[in-house]
């Protein structure tokens, strides 16, 4: 237990810095939420809050959390409400459940240009399918 | 035994949510050197790790811990000197700031200085790196302030094209261009695009016209531009009070 949440701090780091780096190249990628919407399938509600509230910290770029970042932070919640309702546990849960957060995401915080740049929505989709499903085996894995 | 585990692991998750939104709050800057820290510096070379511009090969060259210290000190120096090339002399009625994040999503394209109220800044001011328009302030704190750069979707601006003054409207984005120019308009590769909004001082430079071309509608010509400049790169501005 105490082992897979180490492992989740560090994935989230590892998904900090990969968000960045493909920021820096112009190219943005939700590593970050794609990582806590998995997690949303392994933890429960406290140590997901601990998890949302690291990335709230490394992610807030201004000195108040605006309502990005709060959006940002529901999505996992959302998630794990949505795991515990439907006990979806299997594996497909996973890219219903980055798909729906993402797109949640975009319509919440920026609809008109998630309408006119569909393509910077499946780069972002795709990214953060292959980065979530490669989280999930790993926490899968060490749950097994 | 098990529901005690539980009940403990509840108190260290609940002590490390206080902690965190705590330092969410009253301490965002320590988040800010983290980001930086897991962030690529700018201007290294690719393969630098983050934060330190040392390429792994000279680190390992000649295997001296004194050798290595050296070229990382180089290395160190080198970032410095990239910082310190973008810092020009200030001038009356200009505010030096210091580019403390970026807006993390692909949402918006903002900067955030440190740079606010408490130093004369206001919202709607120009924002200037290395003589360019860059964006104006959108939000004001009281030591900090938010920009909006001229690769924001929402940015609209009025500007004027090369030595006749054509009028077109800058719309801001990844690739930022101006259109509703008059198809009349002498427009051509090369001329400077600068700013004619009200409450930017005039005449700031924006950007160079890469090409030009029809509107889909065919009523104005529309610009590409150049910028010699990347954005991602901007360490240090200007904010024209």
């Amino acid at each position: 237990m105490r082992l897979r949440f180490i492992l989740a701090i560090l994935i989230l780091l590892l998904a900090c810095a990969l968000q960045f780096w493909f920021a820096s190249a112009n190219v943005f990628i939700n590593f970050i939420l794609a990582a806590l919407i998995v997690f949303a399938l392994f933890f429960d509600i406290w140590e997901l809050l601990v998890f949302i509230l690291f990335a709230v910290f490394v992610v807030n770029w201004a000195p108040v959390p605006s309502i990005d970042i709060f959006v940002f932070g529901i999505i996992p919640i959302a998630a794990l409400v949505f795991h515990n309702v439907s006990a979806w546990t299997s594996w497909t849960a996973v890219p219903v459940a980055i798909i729906c957060g993402f797109l949640l995401l975009y319509l919440a915080i920026a609809p008109a240009a998630f309408l006119a740049n569909w393509e910077l929505f499946l780069v972002d989709v795709f990214g953060g399918l292959v980065f979530g499903g490669l989280v999930f085996l790993t926490l899968d894995r060490l749950k097994g | 035994m098990g529901r005690q585990r539980i009940s403990n692991n509840h108190w260290i998750s609940g002590a490390l949510i206080v902690i965190l939104a705590l330092l969410i709050f009253f301490a965002p800057s320590y988040g800010w050197k983290i980001r930086a820290w897991l962030s690529p510096s700018p201007g290294c070379p690719s393969g630098s790790s983050a934060g330190t511009c040392v390429s792994p090969s000279s680190s390992q060259a000649d295997g001296q811990s004194l050798a290595a210290e050296n070229d990382a000190l180089k290395a160190q120096l080198a970032q410095l000197q990239v910082v310190a090339s973008q810092l020009p002399t200030s001038t009356a009625g200009e505010v030096r700031a210091m580019v403390y994040s970026r807006y993390p999503m692909n949402f918006r394209n903002e900067l955030f200085v440190n740079a606010g109220a408490n130093d004369g800044i206001g919202p709607g001011a120009a924002v200037v790196f290395q003589g360019m328009l860059i964006g104006q302030v959108r939000a004001v704190f009281p030591d900090q302030a938010v920009v909006q750069t001229i690769f924001d979707d929402t940015l609209k601006m009025p500007v004027r094209i090369g030595a006749a003054g054509a009028d077109g409207l800058l719309q801001g984005g990844s690739y930022p261009f101006v259109g509703s120019i008059a198809n009349a308009a002498p427009v051509a590769p090369g001329a400077i695009v600068y700013s004619a909004a009200p409450g930017i001082p005039y005449a700031l430079p924006i950007a160079t016209v890469a090409a030009t071309s029809t509107s889909p509608d065919s009523l104005f010509q529309q610009a590409s531009l150049d910028f010699p400049y990347d954005v991602n790169n901007i360490q240090t501005v200007f904010i024209i009070k």
